[in-house]
C-alpha cells in the first residue's frame, strides 16, 4: 500500500509568507506537495475555527505563518494570532490532537528557504505520526 | 421527515392562529421580523422554502414560552427543531456564533477514535472506575479556553458538581472520551451527526455498566431524557444533580458565607433565573428553590417573570446571537437587578455565559450598566460545603 | 438567487506552468465542477489575446465569475481583476489560483502537481461562489491642512500648501515661529546669516492669507482620519490683547522679574512679559504666567502710592537688590525714608497675615534702600521743557511733586521757611527714628535732578506769593501744618511750657534744649509719642497724659510700646484744667478725669469730664502736643479758600484750588497726616501740574483701591501650601541702651533676614509673573490682560504634516566634559548665540570673564555615535563645528582644535569648506576627548581648560590647554515625540524619533493615512535636507487635496448591525482606531471608519456573534476555500 501522505493546510499572511512561498517560487526552492496555502491578509485574521474545519476536513495538519511582530503590516498582527493560537491549542488539546499536528511560525518575505524547510519537516512529522484521527469523519 | 410529517407531529393542524404564542415570545417582543404564529402560518400554506431559507428559523430560542400558553397544544420549539433539520440539508445553518467553532467542535467529536483529553481538572475531586453512578461532564472542557475572556469557568461548574456529589456520599465515575450529548447539533438540524454522538455515548456508558446518570448541565439532561429515547435505547436512571441534593440536603452541612477567601457566594440576597431546558422543558422548578432556600444566611426573591413565566437567557444553540438577544438579556438582567438581589444564580453554564457575555462593554463609549454577579447553583452549593468544612 | 456561471482559464505560462502541470488535464477536469459553464487553457493569460478570451466569455456565457489559474496573485490579480471589470463584471466575483509559485516550480512529480493544481482550482472555484460584487467607496476631503509645528520644516511645508492656495493651520508651541533654526547664526557652508534668510519666511507666515497661524498652542486631541481630521488644539492664554499689542517691548522693559531666555541659550535675561527675539513672528508679547498669584497683593492696594511691594520683595528674594531699589525709586522718591518711618499700610493689609504675619515690608524697603548709595545714582538725562514750577514748602509733598516734575522736564524751584529741606522729616521726626543724613542724602538726589531749593524764604516776607504767580506758570502750595493747637487752658503761657512741635523743632535743629526732671507730655499722637522718647533721651522722666483711652491714641501701636518700654508711663482719660506755676521751674498740672461719650466726627468716642474728679500733678516740664493747624494767612490774602478748620481747600481728585495755577496738596489741604499721603499728594500734584502746563484737561485721580482679602478657604489652602513662618525681627537696641543716645534705635536687617523675610511673602515664592502689574502701567496700548485663560479652538482638516523638530542633546548628563561645570564649556547653540550680531555679546566670541579667547576646541560627537547615549550620527555636528572654527578664525585670534572621530562632509560644498577650513590653519585632531578638565600639569596649563583625547593617528595622548571649549551635541527625539505619536498614531524607532512608512520609498508618510512628516521630528538632519523633505510632505499632502476625495478600499471590515451588540471587543483590539461603538439612531452598534480599516482581520476574530466580518474574506469564503482544498 502507497505511503501515507498527510495533507496540510497553510493559513499565510498576505505581506511575508504567503510572499515568501512565492519567492521560493520564483528561487525554485522544492518542497513537498503536500502542502495547500490558504491566503490570508494577515496571521491575526484567522480564526480558530478555520483551523478546526480544516481538520473535520480532512487536513492532518495546519500551520500558520505570518510577519515577524517587527515587519507586520498591521503593526500587532502577530501578537494578536499568538493570543488565538494559545486558545486554539487548548481546544485541540481536549480533542487529543497531539501539538505537532499544529504549527504557528514567523516567515518573512526574505525567509523562503524557511518555509520550504518548515513544510519538509511538518511532513516528515505528521508521515510518522499518521493520519489525524479526526479524518474518519469527513463526508465527502 | 418531511413538512408535513412534521406539521402533524407537532399538531401544527390544531393551531387556532390566536397569536399568543408571539405574544408572549420573547424574541418577537424585540424582533418584529420575527412571529412562531407566522412560521406556523407558512408551513401550514406550504410555503416551505420560504420557510427554511428565514433567517429568523434559527432565531427561536425554543425555550417553550410559547408552547406553554398554547391552547391547541402545538408543540412549536420541536416543529422548529425539524424545520431546522429540513434547512441544515439545504445548508442553512443560521448566524453561528464564534464563527461556529463550537458547532465544528461537536462534529468533531462525532469521530469514533479520537482520543480525547478531557479530564485534566479532576483534581480534589474522588471518582471511581466502578462506580454505578455516572457523572455526565458535558462540554466543559471546552467552553473553558472560550469563554476565558468573559471569565466564566464551566469547569468550576462541573468540578464542583463532582465535589458535592462526593459530599453526598458518591464518588462517580466520568468517561474519558466522553462526547458531546448533541443537544446544540439536533437543535440546530444536524441530526445526522447528532445520532452519532448519540450511539458513541450510549455505547460508551453501557461498557462503562453505569446503572445511574447524573447531570448538571440541563441540556444534556433534557437531551438524554427526551431526545435519546427516540433515536437510540439506554436504560439507566437518569437524574439532575438538584433532584439528588433535594433528597439528601439534611446529609450536608450547609453554612453561610464567610467574607473571607473570596468565596463568590458573595451575596445575602439573590434570585433565581430558571434555564429554560431545566424550566419549562423538564418542570423542574421548585428543585432549586429549595435548594437555594436551604443554605443558612440567604434570602432568595423572585424576579418579575419565574417559573413558568421566566425569560429564557437570549440565546441558544449558538446561532443568531443577535442586537435583539442582547435586549432580552439586558431586560432579564434588569428585572434580576430591580429585584434587590446582588446575585443571580441559575442552573444552566450557558445562561451564565450569555448573560455574562452581554454583560461586556469594551467601546470606549460606555453603554447601560447592566453588571451584575451570576453563579451556578451548583458553585453555591459547593461553596456553603465548603464553609462547613 | 441568479445562477452561478464560472469561467476558468488555466494559463501555461510558458513552460513555466504547462511544463510540470498537465494544463490540458486541469482545464479538463476545471470543466467537471459545478458551476463551471466554460474552461480553457492558454499560452499566457496575462498576454492581451489571454485576457480577451475572458472578456470575450463574460460577454458571450454571461459568465458572473471568474478563475484565472496562473503566477502569484500578487503579480497579476490585478490584471485579471481590471480585464473582468473592461468585461462588465465586478472585479470581485474574480479569483485567482496560484499554480506556478505555489506548484509548478515548486515541485517535480507532473502527476503530483496536476492533483495540486486541481485542488487549486477547485478551492478557487468554489471560493468565486461565495464572492460578492463589492464597490470601491469614495468620500469627500477637507482640503484644509494642519502643519504642527512651527520651525523652517513646519514653515516650508505650510508655505509651500498655503501658495497653492489651500488653507493651513500652523500650529507652534512656542510663542513664536522659528524654532531652531532662528537661533542658529550662520548656516554652512555658504555661511549666510541664518536669521537673514528665515525672516522673510516667518513673515510671510505670519501674513500669508492662507495660513492661520496658532502660536503658543498646542495640539489636545484629534480624531477622525485621512480627509477629516477633526483637531482639538489648546491656545494658551498670553495675557496680552494680540490685537491691542504693538510689540513696543515696554512690557518687557519695565518687568521687574527676570529669566533666563531660552532663545539666547541662558546667556540672556528676558521680562516675564517677553518678546522671545527682534524677529518674532508673531511679533507680540507674552506673559510668562505659570500660575495665579497665591496672594492679593493686598500690600499694593493699601499703599497710597502703590508701590510694587510684591515685586521688590521677590527680587529681594531673587538678591537682586539693585533691580529692587530701581523698582522702588519707579514709585517713591524717598523710600530710604519710607523705609523707616512710614506707617506702613502694606503691612496691615498684607494677606500673609492672615496666615501668620505680615512681610515685613517696610524694614525691607528699608534694607534695600541702605544697599544703595543714593549719591551714586545716575542722574536720568532729561530735557527741558523750559516751564517753571515753584513750590512752596519743602517738606515730602514738595519734595516728591519736585521731582516727578524735574523727571517730566520741568525746572522746579522749592522756597522753604526753614534753614533746611524736608520739613517734618527734617524737623518733626526725632533722629532715633530717622537720621538726619539719609534724608539729606536723598533730598540731595531731588536737588541733583535740577530741582532748586531756596531755603529760609518765608512766602509773604521778601517773596511775595505774587511775585512767584508772575515768574512761574504754576504752585504748588505744600506748606504742611506746623501750627501747634492750643491747650486752651490758665497757664499754658508759662515758661515751663513748650510745644512739642517746637521742642522737636529745636531738638532737630541742634539748639539747646533743656527740660525738668519731671515732665509731662499731653497728647495721644505720634508727636506725643516723639516728644516724650525724646524727653527721656534727655534723662527726663516722662508721663504721657492722654484724655481718651489706648484704643483711641492715634499714635502707631509699636511706637507706643516702644515708648512704654522706654520707661515712659500713660495715663489714659484726663484732660488738664490749669497749669500752675510754682517757685522757680517747678510747677503743678491739675487734671479732670474723663469717661468716654458718643463717637464724634473723627469715629472717636467723645471724653466727657467727670466733674470733681480733678486731681495734681507735679512737674518740670509740661509739652503739649494737641496736634497741629496751618499757618494759611498768606493764602487767605490771595483769597484761596480755606477751611473753618484752618486748612486750603481744593479738589480733592486734582489738588487743584479755586486760583487757576494754583494747586495745594499735603498736610495743608488735609491737617496733620502720614509721610506716605504727603508723597501721595505730592505725585497727584505734579501729574496735575504737568496736565495743566501741557493744556490739557486736569483729569481726576482716584486712585484709591481697596486691598482684598483671601477667604477662608484660600487661607486654609495656602497653608497647607506654605509653611507657617515668624517674620523676621530686626534687631533692636535694648531700651536702657536706646535711651542713652539718639542713635537709630531699629538696626536693618542682614541680608541673610533680608532674604528669609522675603521669601515669606506669598507672591515671591511662585514661578513666572507675579502679576506686579509693571508691564500694564507701561503699556500704552492697554493691551496687558490678565483675566485672559486658554482657550480650545477645534478645527478641521484633510491632511497632517507633523514637524516637531528635536531636541538638543544636554550634554551635562557627560561629566567628564564639564558642561555646566566650567564656565566656558559652551554647547553649540550657545556658541552660536555667542556669535550672532543680534545676540547677548553683540556678536562678539567672549569667555564668560569677557576676555577674549586664545585658544578653542571643539569637540565633536557629543552624544552621537556613541552606545551610551545616541547610537545614530546627528549628520550636523561636523559641519557647524567646521563653522565655528571659521567664524573663530575669521573674528579671533584664536587657535581652533577640532576634535573629530571622523568628518562627515556629505552635502553640497560641504567637502569644499571642510578644506577650506583646514587651509585656514584649524588644528585637526582624530580621538574622542576622553575629558576636560581644570587640573593643570604644567605652568602654560594653569587657568586653562585642559581637554584630554588620544591622537589617534599619531597614537599619542594629546592634552590640548584651551580658554573655551564648543561642545557639538547631537540631535535627539523631542521629549514630547510620544505624546504627539500618539495623538497622530505614528510609529516611532527604538531612538525615538517617527518612523516613515517606508524608510526608502515613502519617507514622509506615516503609518496613518494622511498623516505625513517632516524635518528632524523623522531625524536628525541639515537644513537643506529639512526644507527638501517639508515640500516633500508639503507635496503629498498636495496631490492627497488635489485628488479631492478619499478612496476607501472595499476589503475591509463591516459590521452586520442586526447580529453586533455593541461589547466593543472590535474597538479594543483595533490599532487603527477604526471601529468604535456609537448610538446610530438610538440602538449602540459598532461602525466602522472605512478610512482607518486597513482590512487585517483582527476585529473579526474577536467578534462573538459574527458581526463583524472583512469584505472579500469572510468567513463563509474562507470556509469553502478550505473545504474546497481538502476534498478528494
Amino acid at each position: 500500500m502507497p505511503e501515507f501522505e498527510p495533507r496540510i493546510i497553510a493559513f499565510c499572511c498576505n505581506w511575508c509568507t504567503y510572499a515568501a512561498a512565492d519567492i521560493a517560487g520564483t528561487s525554485r526552492i522544492h518542497y513537498p506537495v503536500n502542502v495547500r496555502i490558504v491566503r490570508v491578509m494577515c496571521s491575526g485574521m484567522v480564526d480558530p475555527m478555520y483551523v478546526l474545519k480544516a481538520f473535520e476536513k480532512g487536513a492532518d495538519g495546519v500551520l500558520i505563518a505570518g510577519c515577524h511582530e517587527v515587519d507586520c503590516h498591521y503593526l500587532n498582527g502577530p501578537l494578536k494570532c499568538d493570543a488565538m493560537f494559545a486558545k486554539l491549542k487548548r481546544v485541540a488539546n481536549a480533542l487529543g490532537l497531539g501539538d505537532e499536528r499544529l504549527r504557528r511560525e514567523m516567515i518573512s518575505t526574505s525567509e523562503s528557504p524557511i518555509f520550504a524547510q518548515v513544510i519538509e519537516q511538518m511532513v516528515q512529522q505528521l508521515k510518522s505520526l499518521g493520519p489525524s484521527p479526526l479524518r474518519e469523519g469527513v463526508k465527502v | 421527515m418531511n413538512l408535513e410529517d412534521i406539521i402533524k407531529e407537532t399538531k401544527t393542524y390544531y393551531c387556532l392562529e390566536c397569536g399568543k404564542c408571539t405574544a408572549v415570545c420573547p424574541v418577537s417582543r424585540h424582533n418584529s421580523n420575527f412571529s412562531p404564529r407566522m412560521m406556523l402560518e407558512r408551513a401550514l400554506v406550504g410555503f416551505q422554502n420560504e420557510l427554511i431559507h428565514d433567517r429568523e428559523l434559527f432565531s427561536c430560542l425554543t425555550c417553550y414560552a410559547c408552547s406553554k400558553l398554547c391552547p391547541s397544544e402545538v408543540d412549536y420549539p420541536v416543529f422548529t427543531q425539524k424545520v431546522r433539520n429540513l434547512a441544515s440539508g439545504e445548508g442553512e445553518h443560521g448566524d453561528c456564533t464564534h464563527s461556529g467553532i463550537i458547532h465544528t467542535l461537536m462534529r468533531l467529536m462525532s469521530n469514533s477514535d479520537i482520543k480525547q483529553k478531557r479530564l485534566d481538572w479532576l483534581d480534589g475531586c474522588r471518582t471511581s472506575q466502578k462506580s454505578e453512578v455516572l457523572y455526565f461532564v458535558g462540554c466543559a472542557p471546552y467552553f473553558e479556553p472560550i469563554f476565558e475572556d468573559i471569565e466564566v469557568s464551566p469547569i468550576n461548574i462541573v468540578r464542583n458538581s463532582i465535589r458535592v456529589l462526593n459530599a453526598l456520599g458518591i464518588e462517580p465515575m466520568v468517561l474519558p472520551n466522553e462526547r458531546c450529548c448533541g443537544h446544540d447539533l439536533l437543535w440546530t438540524g444536524d441530526v445526522e451527526t447528532f445520532k452519532k454522538l448519540a450511539q458513541l455515548n450510549v455505547e460508551m456508558i453501557k461498557e462503562s455498566g453505569a446503572k445511574k446518570i447524573v447531570f448538571s448541565c440541563p441540556e444534556g439532561y433534557r437531551t438524554f431524557k427526551i431526545d435519546y429515547p427516540q433515536y437510540v435505547k439506554l436504560d439507566c436512571e437518569l437524574v439532575h444533580i438538584t433532584e439528588l441534593l433535594v433528597q439528601d440536603l439534611s446529609k450536608l452541612s450547609l453554612h453561610p458565607r464567610a467574607k473571607q477567601r473570596g468565596s463568590k457566594l458573595g451575596a445575602k440576597i439573590v434570585t433565581y433565573q430558571d434555564p429554560c431546558r431545566l424550566g419549562r422543558h423538564l418542570g423542574i422548578y421548585e428543585l432549586p428553590r429549595q435548594i437555594i432556600k436551604a443554605i443558612p444566611g440567604i434570602e432568595l426573591v423572585e424576579m418579575e417573570h419565574s417559573c413558568e413565566e421566566s425569560i429564557c437567557c437570549g440565546t441558544s444553540v449558538w446561532t443568531n446571537c443577535s442586537s435583539c438577544s442582547k435586549e432580552i438579556r439586558v431586560e432579564r438582567v434588569s428585572e434580576a437587578k430591580a429585584t434587590g438581589a446582588e446575585l443571580m444564580i441559575t442552573a444552566c453554564p450557558k445562561c451564565q455565559i450569555h448573560f455574562k457575555c452581554a454583560m461586556v462593554d469594551k467601546g470606549a463609549e460606555k453603554g447601560p450598566d447592566v453588571k451584575m454577579e451570576v453563579m451556578d447553583l451548583v458553585n453555591l452549593v459547593a461553596d456553603a460545603i465548603e464553609e462547613g468544612k | 438567487m441568479e445562477e452561478i456561471k464560472t469561467g476558468v482559464y488555466i494559463c501555461h505560462c510558458g513552460l513555466n506552468i504547462a511544463g510540470t502541470v498537465d494544463v490540458e488535464e486541469v482545464a479538463r477536469y476545471a470543466g467537471t465542477l459545478p458551476s463551471v459553464v466554460v474552461a480553457r487553457n492558454y499560452q499566457y493569460m496575462c498576454s492581451d489575446p489571454g485576457q480577451a478570451l475572458i472578456k470575450d466569455d463574460i460577454r458571450n456565457l454571461g459568465l458572473n465569475r471568474t478563475v484565472v489559474a496562473s503566477c502569484s496573485p500578487r503579480m497579476h490579480e490585478p490584471t485579471f481583476r481590471r480585464a473582468c471589470q473592461d468585461a462588465g463584471l465586478n472585479p470581485y466575483l474574480y479569483e485567482h489560483a496560484n499554480i506556478r509559485e505555489h506548484c509548478s516550480w515548486v515541485h517535480y512529480d507532473k502527476q503530483l502537481a496536476t492533483g495540486k493544481a486541481k485542488d487549486l482550482v477547485r478551492a478557487a472555484v468554489r471560493r468565486v461562489s461565495c464572492n460578492e460584487p463589492l464597490e470601491i467607496k469614495e468620500r469627500p476631503l477637507n482640503s484644509n491642512v494642519l502643519v504642527v509645528g512651527g520651525g523652517i520644516a513646519g514653515i516650508q511645508a505650510a508655505l509651500d500648501i498655503a501658495n497653492g492656495e489651500h488653507k493651513v493651520y500652523l500650529v507652534e508651541k512656542e510663542p513664536a515661529v522659528g524654532g531652531h533654526m532662528a537661533q542658529v547664526d550662520r548656516t554652512f557652508p555658504t555661511l549666510d546669516c541664518s536669521e537673514c534668510i528665515l525672516t522673510p519666511k516667518m513673515t510671510e507666515v505670519g501674513q500669508h492669507p492662507f495660513i492661520t497661524l496658532l502660536a503658543y498652542s498646542e495640539i489636545k486631541e484629534v480624531l477622525g482620519s485621512i480627509g477629516s481630521f477633526k483637531a482639538k488644539i489648546r491656545k494658551k492664554a498670553r495675557y496680552v490683547d494680540a490685537i491691542k499689542c504693538v510689540g513696543c517691548g515696554e512690557c518687557e522693559k519695565k518687568c521687574p522679574r527676570r529669566t533666563d531666555s531660552e532663545f539666547d541659550m541662558g546667556l540672556a535675561e528676558r521680562g516675564m512679559a517677553y518678546i522671545p527675539f527682534p524677529q518674532a513672528v508673531p511679533h507680540i508679547a507674552t506673559i510668562d504666567r505659570k500660575e495665579e498669584r497665591p496672594c492679593k497683593a493686598a500690600c499694593k492696594d493699601a499703599c497710597p502710592i502703590h508701590m510694587n511691594v510684591p515685586g521688590y520683595v521677590s527680587l529681594i528674594r531673587e538678591g537682586k537688590l539693585r533691580e529692587a531699589y530701581e523698582l522702588m525709586r519707579r514709585t517713591n522718591p524717598l523710600p530710604a525714608v519710607c523705609g523707616r518711618v512710614c506707617f506702613a499700610p502694606c503691612e496691615d493689609a498684607c494677606n500673609r497675615g492672615q496666615m501668620d504675619e505680615p512681610v515685613a515690608s517696610r524694614a525691607l524697603k528699608r534694607f534695600v534702600a541702605d544697599q544703595v548709595n543714593v549719591d551714586d545714582l545716575e542722574i536720568p538725562q532729561v530735557t527741558r521743557n523750559g516751564k517753571k514750577v515753584a513750590i512752596i514748602g519743602g517738606g515730602p509733598a514738595g519734595l516728591t511733586a519736585a521731582h516727578d516734575l524735574a523727571l517730566k522736564g520741568y525746572e522746579m524751584t522749592i522756597f522753604e521757611a526753614l534753614p533746611e529741606p524736608g520739613g517734618m522729616l527734617r524737623y518733626g521726626i526725632p533722629q532715633y527714628r530717622l537720621p538726619k543724613e539719609i534724608l539729606k542724602k536723598e533730598i540731595a538726589y531731588i536737588e541733583r535732578l535740577g530741582v532748586e531749593i531756596k531755603t529760609n524764604t518765608y512766602i509773604g516776607e521778601e517773596t511775595q506769593f505774587e511775585d512767584l504767580r508772575k515768574s512761574y506758570q504754576a504752585l504748588f502750595v505744600a506748606t504742611g501744618a506746623a501750627e501747634s493747637l492750643r491747650l486752651d487752658v490758665p497757664g499754658e503761657d508759662l515758661p515751663v511750657v513748650i510745644q512739642a512741635i517746637e521742642f522737636l523743632r529745636n531738638m532737630n535743629m541742634g539748639k539747646k534744649v533743656e527740660v525738668g526732671k519731671r515732665v509731662i507730655v499731653i497728647g495721644g499722637g505720634n508727636t506725643a509719642i516723639d516728644a516724650s522718647r525724646v524727653a527721656r533721651r534727655l534723662g527726663a522722666e516722662v508721663r504721657i497724659v492722654y484724655r481718651r483711652s489706648r484704643q483711641e491714641m492715634p499714635a502707631a501701636s509699636e511706637e507706643v510700646e516702644a515708648a512704654e518700654a522706654e520707661g515712659i508711663k500713660i495715663e489714659f482719660l484726663a484732660a488738664p484744667t490749669k497749669i500752675i506755676a510754682e517757685a522757680g521751674n517747678v510747677s503743678k498740672v491739675e487734671f479732670i478725669k474723663m469717661k468716654l461719650g458718643e463717637p464724634d466726627e473723627s469715629g472717636r468716642r467723645r471724653p466727657i469730664p467727670i466733674i470733681g474728679s480733678e486731681f495734681v500733678v507735679d512737674s518740670d516740664t509740661v509739652i503739649p502736643a494737641l496736634g497741629q493747624t496751618s499757618d494759611v494767612e498768606f493764602a487767605k490774602r490771595l483769597g484761596a479758600k480755606t477751611s473753618r478748620r484752618g486748612m486750603m481747600v481744593v479738589n480733592e481728585a486734582t489738588l487743584e484750588t479755586n486760583i487757576e495755577g494754583v494747586f495745594a496738596g499735603g498736610d495743608v489741604t488735609t491737617g496733620p497726616a502720614m509721610v506716605i499721603d504727603a508723597i501721595a499728594a505730592g505725585k497727584k500734584a505734579a501729574q496735575s501740574i504737568d496736565e495743566y502746563l501741557k493744556g490739557e484737561a486736569v483729569s481726576p485721580k482716584e486712585n484709591e483701591r481697596t486691598p482684598q482679602k483671601l477667604s477662608e478657604e484660600e487661607v486654609s489652602a495656602l497653608k497647607k501650601r506654605f509653611p507657617y513662618g515668624d517674620r523676621v525681627k530686626a534687631e533692636e537696641m535694648e531700651p536702657e541702651a536706646r535711651i542713652r543716645s539718639f542713635q537709630e534705635a531699629q538696626r536693618g536687617y542682614s541680608t541673610l533676614e533680608a532674604q528669609q523675610e522675603s521669601g515669606r511673602c506669598l507672591a515671591s515664592q511662585i514661578e513666572g509673573c507675579i502679576e506686579c502689574g509693571e508691564c500694564k502701567d507701561a503699556c500704552e496700548a492697554d493691551a496687558i490682560d490678565f483675566s485672559q485663560t486658554d482657550q480650545v479652538i477645534e478645527l478641521e482638516a484633510g491632511t497632517v504634516i507633523v514637524a516637531t523638530g528635536y531636541d538638543l542633546f544636554d550634554p551635562s548628563v557627560i561629566a567628564q566634559y564639564g558642561y555646566k561645570k566650567y564656565d566656558n564649556v559652551l554647547t553649540g547653540l550657545e556658541f552660536e548665540r555667542l556669535t550672532c550680531a543680534a545676540g547677548p555679546t553683540e556678536g562678539k566670541i567672549l569667555l564668560k570673564d569677557g576676555r577674549e579667547p586664545e585658544s578653542v576646541a571643539i569637540i565633536h560627537c557629543v552624544g552621537s555615535r556613541d552606545q551610551n547615549y545616541h547610537e545614530y550620527c546627528s549628520r550636523v555636528c561636523c559641519m557647524y563645528g567646521l563653522k565655528y572654527a571659521h567664524l573663530i578664525k575669521e573674528n579671533t585670534q584664536a587657535a581652533v582644535y577640532q576634535m573629530y572621530i571622523d568628518m562627515r562632509c556629505f552635502g553640497e560644498g560641504y567637502e569644499e569648506f571642510y578644506r577650506r577650513v583646514c587651509d585656514e590653519g584649524v588644528n585637526f585632531i582624530r580621538g574622542k576627548v576622553a575629558k576636560v578638565t581644570e587640573v593643570a600639569l604644567t605652568e602654560e596649563e594653569k587657568g586653562k581648560l585642559i581637554v584630554v583625547a588620544e591622537d589617534t593617528l599619531l597614537g599619542r595622548i594629546v592634552r590640548v590647554p584651551v580658554d573655551m571649549v564648543i561642545l557639538c551635541p547631537g540631535l535627539e527625539a523631542r521629549s514630547d515625540a510620544e505624546d504627539i505619536a500618539k495623538l497622530f498614531a505614528i510609529n516611532r524607532r527604538a531612538d525615538g524619533f517617527f518612523l516613515e512608512k517606508h524608510v526608502k520609498l515613502d519617507p514622509v508618510a506615516t503609518a496613518t493615512d494622511g498623516v505625513f512628516i517632516a524635518g528632524c521630528c523623522e531625524g536628525p538632519k541639515d537644513i537643506p535636507d529639512t526644507v527638501a523633505q517639508a515640500s516633500a510632505a508639503a507635496g503629498k499632502a498636495l496631490s492627497v487635496i488635489s485628488r479631492g476625495r478619499v478612496v476607501i478600499e472595499p476589503t475591509i471590515a463591516h459590521v452586520n448591525e442586526i447580529l453586533c451588540q455593541a461589547c466593543g471587543r472590535c474597538e479594543e483590539i483595533c490599532d487603527f482606531h477604526a471601529p468604535r461603538v456609537i448610538s446610530k439612531d438610538g440602538v449602540r452598534v459598532s461602525s466602522v471608519d472605512g478610512a482607518l480599516c486597513k482590512g487585517c482581520g483582527a476585529c473579526a476574530v474577536v467578534c462573538p456573534t459574527g458581526a463583524m466580518s472583512v469584505s472579500h474574506f469572510t468567513r463563509k469564503q474562507i470556509n469553502a476555500l478550505v473545504e474546497a482544498l481538502l476534498e478528494v
